[in-house]
């Protein structure tokens, strides 16, 4: 049974429709892909599932309740926490106090509580630099804090746009290591990349988007395959 | 260590000001406490990322609320002052449902239109509220006795910095710093934007409200003009920003500063005190914008003359 189901979900930003009767659903301890073009609509979905943005059409269930109207702070309450492409650090707060405020909201902490639950977050993702300021991370540390704050929350669903984006190989592959070791937690997780080779070492099954709908998923090996597949990417590339 | 030091001095000095101190002084201390408690109180909003100008109209509100009280049906006036404090609080829950849908400008220019509604409501229910010439009590609070009046805006400005520390100490402090850093962060991890922010709006403006109730009790009167002054906005804004906004102290320092440098201009040259004031205000923003005590409190962190105080430097970035 699927913790998360999307079931026919619509979004249009002005004439523009973002994501097009759109159906999927995630799995515990299942690692899904989803990947496209840019402007593909895969941001967005996150949006909608996260409660960042709402829906125009469409339902979405989270452990079968409906949250299709329910707000981003509840969602997340609930257990359905995301990083933003684009990092989002609270620039006011130091590395570890950006995953405490993760864990005080999200989890529902006390005070001291959230300083050590963030402190072990921290430990599993190596991030070293705990007291200093946002504006003094590097690109990694910062994919790193952003990542701990998602998980500071305790989701049972994790949405991970991009994460990679921007990295070295060898910091790829440290991700790459961390996100498989919180699969293992049993969390479904959701990862939408760019980078083939990551989509590939890290998902169980993907979906691929063009223009807001699903036009083709399954495994990475049998998706990459495919002609529409492949038409897609080549016509971002014209 | 030190830090404990200065903090308890200045406790046992403000505590025992009446015993060698006259009517002159205790005055001029009686009318900066008030100054300090509205400073923090518009601080303490301001660290949601809100800019409010209503801080003159919640004020306004909770000076009449109890003044009429008292005049109109005998109210017990220490008993008034809550019922400003929780005058002012409830009307900010109601139109807090409104307003706090706004943002950055909007905001601001919205708060201050309401202080200037407030007044004409009040200016235009004169059966009760004695229109624009106002109401005068009997007799101000403790028969205008200066040492109790000055234990009382004691207690109020005791009670704004308590408030203050308890919002920098506890969870309420990461959720609206996140909140002022970014909503859309602090949504997606879980904060309630909308419940705290309504929260800190409705206690400051509660704050704002026992304040202007003690004022008036002090002085004895409302009425529409002085009573919602802008005096009462403007002053605790420069005071925050010349000491130092997001922090408890920097209020202190500027309500402190400013309090009693424009006391002494008042001496030598009457009115000319509001000028000096200004350009000490625009000297401030413009040559240490983090506010005077930031300043100064990262300057010797840096020098590694007091120790390390997250809660201080988080507020001063
Ligand atoms: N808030 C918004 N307002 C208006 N249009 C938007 C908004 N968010 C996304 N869009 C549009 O919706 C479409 C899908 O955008 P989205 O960000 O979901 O794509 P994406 O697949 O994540 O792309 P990328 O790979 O570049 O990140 C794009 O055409 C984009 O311009
Ligand atoms: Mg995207």
């Amino acid at each position: 049974m699927p913790i998360l189901q999307a079931s026919n979900i619509l979004r249009k930003f002005g004439g523009l429709v973002a994501v097009n009767d759109l159906s999927f659903s995630m799995e515990k301890g299942e690692i899904l892909g989803i990947i496209g073009p840019n402007g593909a609509g895969k941001t967005t979905v996150i949006n909608l599932m996260a409660g960042t943005l709402g829906v125009n059409k469409g339902t979405i269930e989270f452990k079968d309740k409906d949250v299709t109207k329910s707000a981003a702070h509840i969602r997340n309450r609930q257990g359905i926490a995301r990083t933003f492409q684009i990092v989002r650090p609270l620039e006011n707060f130091t590395a570890i106090e950006n995953i405490m405020v993760g864990a005080l909201f999200g989890k529902g902490d006390k005070l001291n509580e959230a300083r050590s639950s963030a402190q072990n977050i921290c430990n599993l993702l190596n991030i070293k630099n705990v007291n200093k300021h946002v504006d003094e991370l590097t690109v990694l540390e910062l994919k790193k804090v952003e990542l701990g704050r998602a998980l500071a929350a305790d989701p049972e669903v994790l949405f991970l746009d991009e994460i990679m984006a921007g990295l070295t190989s060898d910091e790829t592959w440290e991700l790459i290591d961390i996100v498989k070791s919180l699969q293992k937690k049993d969390i479904a997780i959701s990862v939408v990349e760019h980078i083939m080779k990551v989509v590939k070492e890290l998902t169980d099954r993907v979906i691929v988007l063009n223009k807001g709908q699903i036009i083709a998923q399954g495994p990475y090996e049998k998706v990459s395959e495919n002609k529409e597949v492949i038409a897609a990417y080549l016509g971002e590339e014209e | 260590m030190r830090k404990n030091l200065i903090i308890l001095l200045l406790i046992v000095i403000a505590l025992t000001l009446p015993l060698y101190t006259g009517v002159y002084i205790l005055h001029i201390f009686s009318s900066i406490l008030i100054f300090l408690a509205l400073s923090l109180s518009w601080d303490m909003m301001l660290r949601t990322g809100q800019l409010s100008f209503g801080t003159a109209g919640f004020f306004g509100l909770g000076a009449y609320a109890s003044v009429l009280i008292v005049v109109n049906m005998g109210f017990n006036p220490i008993l008034s002052l809550l019922i400003g404090a929780i005058f002012s609080g409830f009307i900010a829950f109601i139109l807090g449902f409104i307003v706090l849908r706004l943002r950055e400008i909007y905001f601001a220019i919205t708060t201050l239109a309401l202080t200037h509604v407030f007044s004409v409501i009040i200016r235009n229910f004169s059966d009760f509220t004695g229109g624009a010439s106002g109401k005068i009590l009997a007799s101000a609070i403790f028969e205008g006795d200066p040492v109790k009046i000055y234990y009382l805006v004691l207690i109020v400005a005791g009670l704004a910095i308590i408030i203050s520390e308890v919002f920098k100490r506890s969870r309420i402090h990461y959720a609206i710093n996140a909140i002022r850093n970014d909503e859309t962060t602090a949504k997606s991890s879980g904060i309630d934007v909308f419940k705290y922010l309504l929260f800190v709006f409705v206690s400051t403006s509660a704050l704002q409200g026992l304040v202007g109730a003690v004022y008036a009790h002090q002085y004895a009167f409302v009425n529409p003009e002085s009573t919602f002054s802008l005096n009462f906005l403007l002053l605790p804004i420069a005071m925050a920003l010349v000491g130092g906004i997001y922090s408890t102290n920097g209020p202190i320092i500027g309500a402190l500063l400013l309090g009693l440098i424009s006391e002494y201009l008042k001496l030598i040259m009457p009115y000319g005190h509001l000028i000096v004031y200004g350009l000490i205000i625009v000297f401030v923003v413009l040559f240490l914008p983090r506010g005077i005590y930031s300043t100064i409190h990262n300057k010797l962190l840096k020098s590694n003359i007091i120790g390390g105080d997250k809660n201080a430097n988080t507020a001063s970035k």
